[in-house]
């Protein structure tokens, strides 16, 4: 624990330290102590574009990896995600239905002058998709005793707003599908200021919260049945989990994008560092690896010293997929499967 | 009207390219043979097509030339590039077909759809090249077909075209880089038409005028502003190559392009950082995306308040001419007239070489 506190700590200096612009060292840490700089210019670049990205990244990583966690307890199911819910596919749409529209002239000048093509106006409609079908698992979850329904529920809900999502791409014009598919690339460098104060807020009381769950977590593991007798009221907290699922990722697919990949492979890596199932260990695990694994997947993409960018949904599979085909592989040949 | 049996040798009823280096034509006694040299990025295959009159067969045909018997007078055009070019060839009224007709944006083409005597042959909608709808275009019997290439099968129509047996042929204007080169693709429309001598006799107006305001800058004293383009769109900036066709007429308008020594031709995505520290003290800011006011660009990412340009007002969009379709008469009527948006970047750039002209394609966000 230790050890992921501290090797984020020094990514997160690394995320300031590395970039396109060659800045040197010493004149970085005079920036962040206040010092001021020989060129205002980085000054500029290390508080408005390096550091909120950090703290987006770091945010991003924790919420999706403690969304993905839940997702995998509430379900038993070790490929269960945060998009498994169909919230990321909810937001995709709300975003598809702005980004397609614009460059249109009637669209332009309504939701233009409303701001509604900048990153603002995007995780608004972000966060408006993800609390539509929210609402709608709700509603179903009432009426629902087996969890497994309700996966397949989420997955359905998902795939009718990807189809909604496919013929709004084919009435666009080019140029707004290429914007739309740059967004489903996602990124940390989108968000403002303003912004991340945003994701900050509900990240932190996500996470507070999510501690006040741990009990609950601990005893769904052992089955819906088993819980019930335990005196868990099972669809109250199923959807508490739901909702605080819906609020981490929804809030990250608002800010950054679809961020594939780290909601389902970190607390697979956690359960295998820490040997246990435990979430009184799990969840505080999983907020640094998350957090660590979606720093060091925005460096990559970033290719410090180069001008140009990768995908980060590109980079956090590529170097997500590898670790946990190992975890499956080492784990087989001790006679062990993998679990949640 | 030309005289369809004069195939021969009359130098105005040829053409020969000068700027544009996709396509060749060579004319023999009774046909002519187009080779379009380089259809698509990194395509290594080049496409031939043998024009021929009504009922005449070619003296030989070589492995995978096509015939095509010419003058159209049923044409289909996919892509709304090729629009402005038909009223100037006079062939207007050969147009049966074209895609999206909500983006075109050519006044005599949106007349005939208007009339019912245009048809709109895609799938519905206006996404890629799948959005054909096939039927349609069958029903049409259309006698010539243009589009364009991306060599990605998904996307490309002519392969699907060619299977029905309509006869299609593959325009590459969007792969030249120079201005003059991209619109002297009038003369490989002209071709099918038998138009040779209008097309000769326009490129050699657009040409004479474009160069003398290319020269007009030439002589400028001074140093020429600097400029970068495009906008940043979430934490990533695709800025237009240095070998591009916005980058060609940027240096040809007198202003100093910030990329101008990358090689590409394309677009290459970069750091938003990288673009702040190269542009931040910038003279001018051109095509920023889709935004028709000031407050809508920085509502965008607040972040673009610390350019110079945008302190003092230097923005200029390509957007001035869109329709309610979200057609853009920059990529439809300025790909046929690289004079007029010259003269509209001369007029940004160096207000006093061309002070009667008016914006055309460009706004100035305000």
């Amino acid at each position: 624990m230790i050890f992921l506190l501290l090797s984020l700590i020094i990514l997160f200096f690394l995320e300031l330290v590395l970039g396109s612009v060659a800045i040197p060292y010493p004149e970085i840490v005079r920036i962040l102590t206040g010092q001021g700089s020989s060129h205002d210019s980085w000054i500029m670049i290390i508080y408005n574009f390096r550091l909120p990205k950090a703290m987006v990244g770091l945010c991003a990583g924790a919420c999706l990896a403690i969304a993905g966690l839940f997702m995998q307890t509430l379900f038993r199911n070790p490929l269960a995600g945060p998009d498994v819910l169909g919230l990321s596919a909810g937001a995709g749409l709300g975003v598809a239905i702005v980004v397609l529209s614009a460059g249109t002239a009637g669209a332009s000048s309504i939701l233009g002058n409303l701001g509604f093509f900048g990153s603002v106006g995007i995780a608004i409609a972000a966060s408006f998709g993800s609390g539509l079908v929210l609402l709608m698992i709700l509603a179903v979850s009432k009426r629902v005793q087996n969890s497994m329904t309700l996966l397949i529920l989420g997955l359905m809900f998902g795939y009718t707003a990807n189809s909604f999502i496919s013929i709004l791409m084919h009435f666009a014009l080019a140029e707004r599908i290429q914007a739309y598919t740059i967004w489903s690339f996602g990124s940390f460098g989108g968000a403002t200021w303003d912004q991340i104060q945003v994701l900050v807020l509900f990240a932190v009381l996500g996470l507070i919260y999510s501690i006040s769950l741990i009990k609950h977590l601990n005893v769904l593991l052992l089955g819906d049945q088993y819980a019930e007798s335990m005196g868990l009221d099972l669809i109250r907290t199923r959807n508490k989990i739901f909702i605080i699922t819906a609020v981490l990722s929804g809030v990250v697919t608002a800010f950054c994008g679809p961020i594939g990949f780290i909601g389902i492979s970190v607390p697979h890596l956690c359960r295998a560092l820490f040997a246990t199932a435990n979430h009184c260990i799990l969840i505080p695990a999983c907020i640094l690896l998350g957090a660590c694994l979606a720093l060091t997947a925005d460096i990559i993409a970033s290719v410090p010293g180069y001008s140009i960018t990768l995908p980060l949904n590109a980079i956090t599979s590529l170097i997500g997929a590898p670790v946990v085909i190992w975890i499956i592989f080492s784990k087989s040949r001790n006679g062990m499967e993998v679990s949640v | 009207m030309l005289a369809d049996d004069k195939l021969q040798n009359v130098d105005q009823d040829q053409v020969h390219p000068e700027y544009a280096t996709g396509f060749s034509v060579e004319y023999h006694e009774g046909y002519k043979v187009v080779t379009v040299t380089k259809p698509w990025r990194g395509s290594d295959e080049s496409y031939t097509y043998v024009l021929v009159k009504p009922g005449v067969s070619p003296p030989h045909l070589g492995k995978g030339e096509e015939i095509i018997t010419i003058p159209s007078e049923r044409f289909v055009s996919l892509s709304s590039t090729y629009l402005p070019y038909l009223p100037i060839l006079g062939i207007t009224s050969s147009l049966k077909g074209v895609t999206n007709t909500n983006t075109v944006y050519t006044p005599e083409v949106m007349n005939l759809i208007q009339e019912g005597k245009v048809i709109d042959v895609s799938g519905g909608g206006s996404g890629m090249a799948t959005g054909i709808n096939l039927e349609t275009l069958i029903d049409l019997n259309p006698d010539l077909v243009m589009t364009y290439a991306t060599g990605q099968p998904e996307y490309d129509a002519h392969p699907k075209l060619q299977e029905a047996g309509i006869p299609v042929v593959l325009n590459a204007e969007y792969m030249e880089e120079d201005p003059l080169g991209r619109a002297e693709w009038i003369k490989f429309i002209s071709v099918f038409f038998n138009r040779e001598k209008e097309a000769n006799a326009y490129f050699e107006k657009i040409k004479n005028e474009y160069q003398s305001l290319e020269k007009s800058v030439h002589f400028l004293n001074g140093t020429n502003p600097t400029v970068f383009v495009n906008n940043n769109w979430q934490g990533t900036w695709n800025m237009a190559g240095g070998q591009s066709y916005v980058a060609e007429l940027l240096r040809d308008a007198g202003a100093d392009y910030l990329w101008s020594d990358d090689t590409t031709t394309g677009s290459i995505p970069l750091d938003f950082e990288i673009v702040y520290d190269k542009g931040q003290n910038a003279d001018y800011w051109l095509n920023p995306g889709t935004a028709m006011t000031l407050q809508e660009l920085l509502g965008e990412d607040a972040r673009y308040s610390e350019f110079t340009a945008v302190k003092s007002k230097k923005i200029y969009n390509n957007n001035a001419r869109v329709n309610a379709g979200g057609g853009n008469d920059y990529w439809e009527s300025g790909v046929a007239h690289p004079e007029t948006v010259l003269k509209d970047l001369i007029k940004i750039f160096h207000p006093e070489i061309v002070s009667d002209h008016n914006l055309v394609y460009y706004r100035h966000l305000e």
